[in-house]
Order: structure tokens, then C-alpha cells, then sequence
């Protein structure tokens, strides 16, 4: 197809238009001037290397504050976590592994409960709740009493 | 004062408005001094190409702030760039090609997230009778008419790739020769025409409701 046959009369009137698409009025009185104070300032600072990483505390103080609550909050979070941690768990303590009792045994004999002195009180001990003073140390243990009268 | 001495007065000023305007300072004189230092040269150079820079990036990129944007960046570059000018091809066609390069690249970057801000139109177009015969068949109401054609008119224009926007709107919106768009885009005047060409035929398929 040659290129010169073709009518493109209707289309290029059409594109004609966009030459009368004109930027506000007095936009180019004071294009020349926006330009020239552009070309009149101070080149930009080159960033610091804080401001390249996105500490830039003057623009910043709102994300600065963010920052600081986080912290703040994962420094609580993590010193109550340590205060739990070296507490010790009453409830999780089986029934089986119960220490015994503190005082020192008499005689050098262990008060020691047969076995089926254990089982008769251990659905008390199972339904023993979680003390909330755990750290003091207060369980229900079984008592024995079967060498007592051994000492005399 | 007497009447005599007002005569007097005025016969200098009107002597001065008789004047003809002194001959424009030619480019490359301007050019010159704003390379040593002159911003009132440098001025004047800007007011003389700045409506043409504009139009050119307006018409690519159909949108007025970004085509302010760009044509503000156009000859902030070339005062950065002043000293590297050699006189080589007219301050005109230099000043264009870094507004068509920049142009270019920002609607690289830019891709398919076009948001069209037009200009209005100037109400001489509704005395141009080619408009007038264009729409007239179409809507008894001249203004609707204009705005609706100017809107499917630039939609057609961004679907054209940037290289062949940049040739109809050279050609067709701003009447350079094929010579002037090829040394701007720095290529022969075969590939001007084809792509002029090429350009047409899209914008014609386009808009095939307006244009028989």
C-alpha cells in the first residue's frame, strides 16, 4: 500500500483539536519563573546514611513513637515472660512425682505410704487446684504413720 | 502646563511606540551568554520554547500536571546540561529531544497506569469548520460534542505506542516537517514516514465512529 494514496484528510482534522487543548490561562506567564526558581535553589543534601536506612528523626516522630512503643512493649513482654519461667507450675506436677515432705524424716526412717494408702487419697490430690502461691511451696501430701511407734 | 509643552512631552513616547520592535536576539546568542552565567538569557529561552515543549509532552502524555512536571524537568536538564550544547543542531531541536527522551522514559516507568488529565478546549474550536463539519452529523449540541471527541480522541492517541505518538503528535498536532521529527529522534526520514504511517492507520481503526 503506498503510503501517499492514503486518505487520512478526516483524521488529520480531527487531531487538529488537540491544538486548541490549552493549559489554564497565565499558566506560561509564570512557567519561565517556576523553572528559574527551581534552577535557584540549593542542590538537595545528599542523605545520610541514617536517613537511607529510614531513621530520619525529624520527618519521622510519629513512626519514631511507633518504634518506641514496640519496643517498650517487647521489653515488658519479654521480663514478665522470665518472672513466669522462674516460677514454679503447681498444677503440672503428677500426683506420682510428689515430693516429699520438707522436714527432715525421723529416726533416718522415710515416712514412706503403701501403696495402697497412696490410692486412697489420690483423687483428693488430682482435685487439688493450681495454687496461685505456688512459690510457697503448699501441697497436700500423704501422711504416714506406720513407724512411728517404732522409735519407743 | 501649557497645551504646547504637553505636545512636547508626548511627541517622544509617541516617537518610541512608532519604533519597530528590535530583532529578537538570535538562539545562539542566548544560548552563549546563559553559558556564562546569564539567567535572564537563559530566561528568555525558555519563554520562547516553552508552550512548544509543553504541547509536545501534553500530547503524549494526556495529562497537565505530569506534562508541567516534565516540562519544567525539560529545561532545568538543559541549563544542567548548557555547557555540553555545541551549536551543532539549533537550541530547538536540542531542547526537544531532551523533552522527548525524558518524556519517553516516564511513560516506560509509567506503563499501563495512564490517567488522563486534559487541558480544556480553547472556544475558538468551535468556529474551526472542520470540527464543526466533524461533529455536526453526530450531536446538535457543539460543546458535548467537542469534549466527547476530545476524550475518544486522546484515548485513541495512548493506545499507540509511545515511538508512534511521538510521530503524529510532532506531525499532526504540531506541524514539523518529517526532517525536523527525524533529527530529533535521530532517525532518517523513511522511518518518520512509516511510522507516521503505520501510526495513522491505528488511530483511524480506532477511531472508526468519528472518522469515515
Amino acid at each position: 500500500m503506498n503510503p501517499n494514496t492514503e486518505n487520512f484528510d478526516q483524521l488529520r482534522k480531527l487531531l487538529a483539536l488537540k491544538r486548541y487543548e490549552l493549559p489554564p490561562p497565565r499558566y506560561f506567564n509564570e512557567f519561565s519563573g517556576r523553572v528559574m526558581a527551581r534552577l535557584a535553589k540549593p542542590p538537595r543534601q545528599p542523605l545520610t546514611w541514617l536517613q537511607r536506612l529510614g531513621f530520619d528523626f525529624d520527618l519521622r516522630p510519629a513512626a519514631m513513637c511507633g518504634v518506641g512503643v514496640v519496643v517498650c512493649g517487647l521489653l515488658s513482654a519479654g521480663v514478665i515472660g522470665a518472672m513466669q519461667m522462674s516460677e514454679p507450675d503447681a498444677g503440672s506436677v503428677p500426683v506420682a512425682f510428689v515430693p516429699g515432705p520438707t522436714t527432715a524424716p525421723m529416726n533416718g526412717l522415710a515416712p514412706v505410704a503403701p501403696p495402697n494408702e497412696i490410692a486412697s487419697i489420690a483423687p483428693l490430690l488430682a482435685s487439688q487446684p493450681a495454687s496461685p502461691f505456688g512459690q510457697f511451696g503448699i501441697r497436700a501430701m500423704p501422711a504416714s504413720f506406720n513407724n512411728f511407734g517404732s522409735a519407743h | 502646563m501649557s497645551q504646547s509643552a504637553r505636545v512636547e512631552e508626548e511627541a517622544p513616547a509617541m516617537e518610541e511606540s512608532q519604533k519597530p520592535e528590535p530583532a529578537p536576539v538570535p538562539d545562539l546568542e542566548l544560548v552563549q551568554r546563559a553559558q556564562k552565567g546569564d539567567s535572564a538569557a537563559y530566561d528568555e529561552l525558555i519563554r520562547r520554547y516553552q508552550e512548544r515543549v509543553y504541547a509536545t509532552v501534553y500530547h503524549m502524555t494526556s495529562n497537565h500536571e505530569d506534562a508541567n512536571d516534565l516540562a519544567q524537568e525539560t529545561f532545568i536538564k538543559g541549563f544542567q546540561a548548557l555547557k555540553s550544547f555545541k551549536g551543532d543542531s539549533s537550541f530547538y531541536t536540542w531542547i526537544y529531544r531532551i523533552a522527548v527522551n525524558k518524556t519517553i522514559n516516564f511513560l516506560k516507568q509509567r506503563k499501563n497506569r495512564s490517567h488522563m488529565s486534559l487541558n480544556d478546549i480553547d472556544f475558538n474550536a468551535e468556529n474551526d469548520p472542520d470540527l464543526v463539519a466533524l461533529i455536526s452529523d453526530r450531536t446538535p449540541r457543539r460543546d458535548v460534542g467537542l469534549t466527547e471527541l476530545q476524550e475518544k480522541l486522546n484515548e485513541a492517541m495512548q493506545k499507540l505506542s509511545p515511538v508512534h505518538r511521538l510521530v503524529v503528535t510532532l506531525h499532526d498536532v504540531q506541524g514539523l516537517s518529517h526532517e525536523e521529527i527525524g533529527k530529533i529522534i535521530d532517525c532518517n526520514i523513511g522511518t518518520v514516514r512509516s511510522r507516521l504511517f503505520y501510526a495513522r492507520q491505528q488511530l483511524q481503526a480506532y477511531l472508526s465512529d468519528y472518522v469515515k
